[in-house]
């Protein structure tokens, strides 16, 4: 998807890093995948692929949790909105349970869609292939317009 | 004595042995109806304190925590103000034997008040202040949907990570496992599917207090058309709708309990065949809706409990139902100002009647009794 870009996935828990990565296995999904425990780590990361002759590619697409220690989604997401170089990325939110508190404040925030995890696995790969068409389809910005 | 008593007794309205006040001393007219009309005023007001008293006393029943006192200082209001009036009409007509017997009635019932509150004094004091106390139920209610909501969005996190792992145990290692352990793999996620439903419930259930809910005029015939449509009824079940009114009701809120109410119909349905009733009946204050069916009805030992959380009758290896469903129903209609009931004999089926008040007051009591208070505590 995404014109094989890669994908940053934001969460804290491993079994949770595991079901994305098996489930892109699953579906064929080969962009590189890179991981971040928490929004500083993820934070980090991204800027990291902005500077000049960063040896990572700047991501095309964020894959957030929003329970996370020392710096949750929704800050993040703040973050993110802030920072002109990371402005453009499109971020869905993958989250355990639908909260109306936070649902808001994230498409407050530009998110780009919402999905609340399938607690059966079978489900949530379904819900990644139709991600992943959805994101084949479209067109997403790759680094700042200079 | 006795013969004197029946003496004043019979000339109780005998104005022969007095004067008219008017002609007792030398009177100016403005002083005269100064009297006369500052009693009548009096009197009038006086009244209406013990009125007062009545219409509250009927309308909040169960609301007032010393019914016979207040209507004690009711009696004692109004016979103060009979004292007055007698006052004015003596100008004319001097019945000053009455003016006395009712003196010496406001006098006893004055006195009885003043012991009745005395008495009353040491359990008034130890009453906390109720606004405060309700103040202090709306708080923990509302903190209580709160942590609700919390604790099972935080549970619903590990219990997706048991899932997911459970099902890859099972799909990596299916030749190596026994059939013995398939069989628990398989148990194992039939519990967690459960663990999921009722966490769900829960979410949903403190939702309901937690969301200012948005009213609307709603079609509930076609709210009940729409509900049966998603769920899928056997052909063997015969559904009449009857005449439905449009309601004032928040919209997901009136499909959520025809949702609940049809689904248990459908779902507890013994016979192969049967019968499913939707109607409602006018009355002057409220709507009342019904929702029949010819199931193997309730017993009426169980009829107190259903409406609680959790309370499943059937045992759960079935896993059909979750035990939030009427409870969702039942917090939805009081919500609304409404009641949920059950009418229903083994073997006889069921009928569920919840009633939706018809007037803007009525439907807004519980809401503005809230606020009311609220803005009392301030």
């Amino acid at each position: 998807m995404i014109h094989e870009q890669p994908i940053l996935l934001v969460e804290d828990d491993v079994v949770g890093v595991m079901t994305v990565k098996r489930a892109f296995k699953q579906r064929k999904v080969t962009n590189p995948l890179y991981t971040a425990g928490n929004g500083i780590e993820a934070l980090e990361l991204l800027r990291e692929t902005t500077r000049e002759n960063a040896e990572l590619q700047r991501p095309g697409l964020i894959l957030l949790d929003l329970n996370m220690p020392l710096m949750n989604g929704i800050e993040l997401l703040g973050h993110l909105r802030r920072e002109p170089a990371l402005q453009t990325i499109p971020v869905v939110v993958m989250t355990t349970s639908r909260n109306d508190r936070d649902l808001d404040a994230c498409y407050r925030l530009g998110i780009a869609g919402y999905i609340v995890k399938p607690v059966r696995y079978p489900k949530f790969v379904d819900a990644i292939k139709t991600l992943n068409d959805y994101f084949t389809l479209c067109h997403v910005p790759q680094g700042s317009p200079d | 004595m006795l013969k004197s008593l029946a003496e004043f007794f019979r000339r109780l309205l005998d104005t022969s042995d007095f004067p008219a006040r008017w002609h007792c001393g030398n009177w100016s007219p403005e002083l005269g109806w100064l009297h006369v009309l500052s009693d009548a005023a009096i009197w009038a007001a006086y009244m209406t304190i013990p009125l007062a008293i009545v219409y509250y006393l009927r309308r909040r029943q169960g609301d007032f925590l010393f019914p016979r006192v207040l209507l004690l200082f009711g009696a004692f209001v109004a016979m103060c103000g009979t004292g007055h009036i007698i006052e004015s009409t003596i100008f004319w007509y001097p019945v000053y034997r009455l003016s006395g017997l009712v003196k010496l009635l406001t006098a006893i019932i004055s006195w009885v008040t003043v012991i009745a509150l005395i008495r009353l004094a040491p359990a008034a004091l130890r009453i906390p202040g109720l606004v405060k106390m309700n103040q202090e139920l709306i708080l923990r209610n509302r903190e209580l949907d709160e942590y609700a909501h919390v604790v099972s969005h935080d549970l619903r996190a590990p219990l997706q990570g048991i899932a997911t792992l459970a099902e890859w145990i099972t799909e990596d290692n299916r030749d190596k496992l026994g059939g013995e352990s398939l069989e628990q793999l398989e148990l194992l996620m039939q519990r967690v599917t459960r663990m999921e439903q009722l966490i769900d419930g829960v979410l949903e259930y403190s939702r309901i207090g937690r969301v200012t809910a948005r009213l609307d005029d709603v079609d509930a015939r076609a709210v009940v058309e729409q509900t049966l449509e998603l769920l899928d009824v056997p052909a063997s079940i015969n559904v009449t709708i009857h005449a439905l009114p449009v309601v004032r009701y928040n919209r997901q809120h009136l499909a959520r309990v025809f949702q609940n109410l049809l689904d248990n119909a459908i779902k507890h349905m013994g016979a192969p065949a049967g019968e499913l009733e939707i109607s409602c009946e006018e009355r002057p204050t409220e709507w009342e809706f019904r929702v029949r069916d010819t199931g193997p009805g309730i017993a009426p030992e169980h009829h107190a409990r259903i409406f609680k959380m959790f309370q499943v009758l059937r045992p759960r290896e079935d896993g059909a139902t979750s035990g939030v469903g009427l409870p969702i129903v039942h917090k939805i209609v009081t919500r609304h100002g409404g009641a949920l009931t059950l009418r229903s004999t083994p073997g006889e089926g069921a009928t569920f009647l919840f009633t939706v008040p018809r007037s803007r007051r009525a439907r807004e009591l519980s809401g503005a009794d809230a606020a009311l208070i609220e803005r009392l505590g301030q």
